[in-house]
């Protein structure tokens, strides 16, 4: 291939991932407000509506972006400009650009072409994640201090001390995976975890993966540990002072963090694209029956959902008393058509033994699907850990971090140590 | 006044509490059950979905205040001043006219109620020695986009009806 080609397909995949991303986040916002009204006995974002469609409450999401994008940007007299406006792209950008070398999936080969669903892929992939994660400091301490209130500088204050601190736990936690995998590669250290769950890093370094997982809460600085932005002490910390779209830029990013934080979980602990007990090179040989199975899987689920749907919708008739009553049938009627005609092509298309290139491409979607399933988990995790946990106290969370959480990383390395020294894998 | 004592037990958390995570996974099993429930048994949630469903109000409810008439058509109230002094928020105001008619001798010829000020504490009601003031139109939404408009005279007062209410008042008198 030659420059111009290879140039085109890296502005592909850039932009590929970077839209992905950042179209996760308003699904992200939606699944923070609609598990948190489901935990707490509400019912969540359901009002707003595009002739009846609600999609269960998504189109609030869009309402939100079209809010924030339109809204005037305010800043008080006491404000410094330059710095106010460049935080919050910052804090965006950081959180973007550390998508780069997540690898989503196993290589594309087909033929002699191959296709890495990659940005670029780095020797030191892991040690890039963590120093372009830690820049983000900067973003909370330049917004603090240039928007010129107390309360901002406040929140700036506790973000940069519990995110240095908070950074030390998580760089232990990741020395020890070195140790295990041998190599700074996402990729290497996906591939050496394999497919059969007891050998991910999750069963093998389990303090490992508490230490990181506590530290990514700190970072992202999501609640148990959202000291920055503690609203009933300083109102919203360090973004007290935006509006519009330089405060959407803050939330964007926060919401991209959880989005790389579940990655990075789910690349180093949990066997990344791999599905468990099934390897790729099991998947490749038997590409024909994991098609049927998916199709007999989507054809059922198509069908109970559809049926579900249209039940609903027999159920609750007249229940609002206009179009969003019709809502149900909307969605509910095409996927019972949607079932029925896989069921019928199951018997067209059944038999057909698929060709070696549409085998790799298929597993290449399969365990990029399982992937972002693995990853969408996390951020759940994340989200229903914030809606459970109240927020620790200020000492507490240092004396977490210090006394804790650093003696645990060391120990940890140590066990790690023997580990590779002393266990054959 | 006696001294209580409450011995308030504040023992050495024990190895596994400070561990916090078994307590972490304890919370996070009830919140997710709760969101399992939630999904599960939609119809089963303690909210109601407010402007198209409302709760039915209990007895007693201090809602907007209304007038009531006589069997004659004319208003009940005999402008006594009663509930004008009694309201603590001093949103009552009230001007007296003659009737004419020894019997009753005044009644209002203002009756200004400003529902903003109103605290709906009911004192009014209670104070009322006729009846003719009641609060039990069942209206609390009383948002405006204006405030004049949530200043009631005497015309707005009378005709605030609940539905299917008679404007007449029964017993006393």
């Amino acid at each position: 291939m030659d420059f111009g080609t290879d140039i085109l397909i890296a502005l592909g995949k850039v932009v590929l991932i970077v839209v992905m991303v950042l179209n996760l986040i308003p699904l992200l916002i939606w699944m923070e407000r609609k598990g948190a009204a489901y935990i707490q006995d509400r019912r969540g974002p359901n009002r707003c509506h595009i002739l009846g469609i609600r999609l269960g409450g998504i189109i609030h999401s869009l309402a939100d972006a079209v809010k924030l994008v339109t809204k005037g940007s305010t800043s008080t007299s006491a404000t410094f400009h330059p710095l106010f406006v460049i935080a919050p792209m910052i804090s965006l950008f950081v959180a973007c650009v550390t998508v780069a070398v997540i690898p989503f999936t196993e290589p594309l080969v087909i033929g002699d072409f191959t296709f890495q669903f990659q940005i670029a892929d780095l020797s030191a992939g892991l040690l890039y994640v963590i120093a372009l994660s830690s820049l983000s400091v900067y973003a909370i301490l330049l917004a603090g201090w240039s928007s010129g209130g107390k309360f901002s500088l406040l929140g700036a204050l506790r973000g940069s001390s519990q995110m240095i601190s908070y950074e030390l736990a998580m760089g232990l936690a990741i020395v020890a995976i070195f140790l295990v995998s041998g190599s700074f590669r996402l990729n290497d250290i996906v591939a050496e975890q394999g497919a059969i769950p007891w050998h991910w890093n999750a069963v093998r370094l389990p303090l490992s993966f508490i230490l990181l997982f506590t530290a990514m809460f700190a970072e992202t600085n999501r609640l148990p540990f959202d000291l920055p932005e503690g609203e009933s002490e300083l109102s919203a910390g360090y973004h007290t002072e935006y509006s519009a779209m330089r405060f959407g830029a803050f939330f964007m990013a926060e919401y991209a963090h959880l989005v790389v934080g579940s990655l990075i979980v789910t690349l180093l602990f949990f066997g990344g694209w791999h599905i468990p007990f099934l390897s790729s090179a099991t998947l490749h040989a038997h590409a024909s029956d994991v098609l049927r199975i998916l199709w007999i899987i989507g054809g059922i689920k198509a069908l109970l959902l559809g049926a579900f749907l249209v039940r609903h919708f027999v159920r609750r008739k007249g229940y609002w008393g206009d179009l969003r009553d019709y809502e149900f049938l909307v969605f509910g009627v095409p996927l019972l058509l949607v079932g029925l005609a896989l069921a019928v092509g199951f018997f067209v298309v059944g038999p057909v033994v698929l060709p070696e290139w549409a085998s790799r491409l298929l597993v290449f979607l399969l365990q990029l699907g399982v992937m972002l399933a693995k990853t969408l988990f996390f951020v759940w995790v994340f989200i229903w850990v914030r809606w459970t946990l109240p927020r620790f106290r200020y000492d507490q969370l240092m004396r977490l971090g210090w006394k804790v959480m650093i003696p645990l990383g060391l120990v940890n390395i140590f066990i790690a140590g023997m580990m590779t020294m002393y266990l054959e894998r | 006044m006696t001294t209580r004592t409450y011995a308030i037990d504040r023992h050495k958390m024990t190895f596994v509490e400070r561990l916090y995570l078994p307590a972490i996974l304890q919370g996070m099993l009830i919140t997710g059950w709760h969101f399992v429930k939630n999904i599960f048994f939609m119809d089963r949630r303690m909210t109601i979905e407010f402007p198209e469903k409302k709760k039915t109000l209990p007895p007693g409810y201090r809602a907007e205040h209304r007038l009531m008439l006589r069997e004659d058509g004319n208003v009940r109230c005999t402008a006594c001043m009663l509930c004008a002094t009694v309201c603590p928020a001093r949103c009552i105001e009230i001007e007296a006219e003659d009737v004419g008619d020894n019997k009753i001798e005044k009644r209002p010829k203002n009756f200004t109620i400003n529902e903003l000020r109103c605290v709906f504490c009911g004192l009014c009601v209670e104070a009322c020695p006729c009846d003719a003031i009641r609060m039990d139109t069942g209206k609390f939404e009383n948002a405006t986009f204006d405030r004049r408009t949530a200043i009631y005279d005497i015309k707005k007062l009378i005709n605030n009806q609940a539905e299917g209410q008679s404007q007449l008042s029964q017993g006393l008198y």
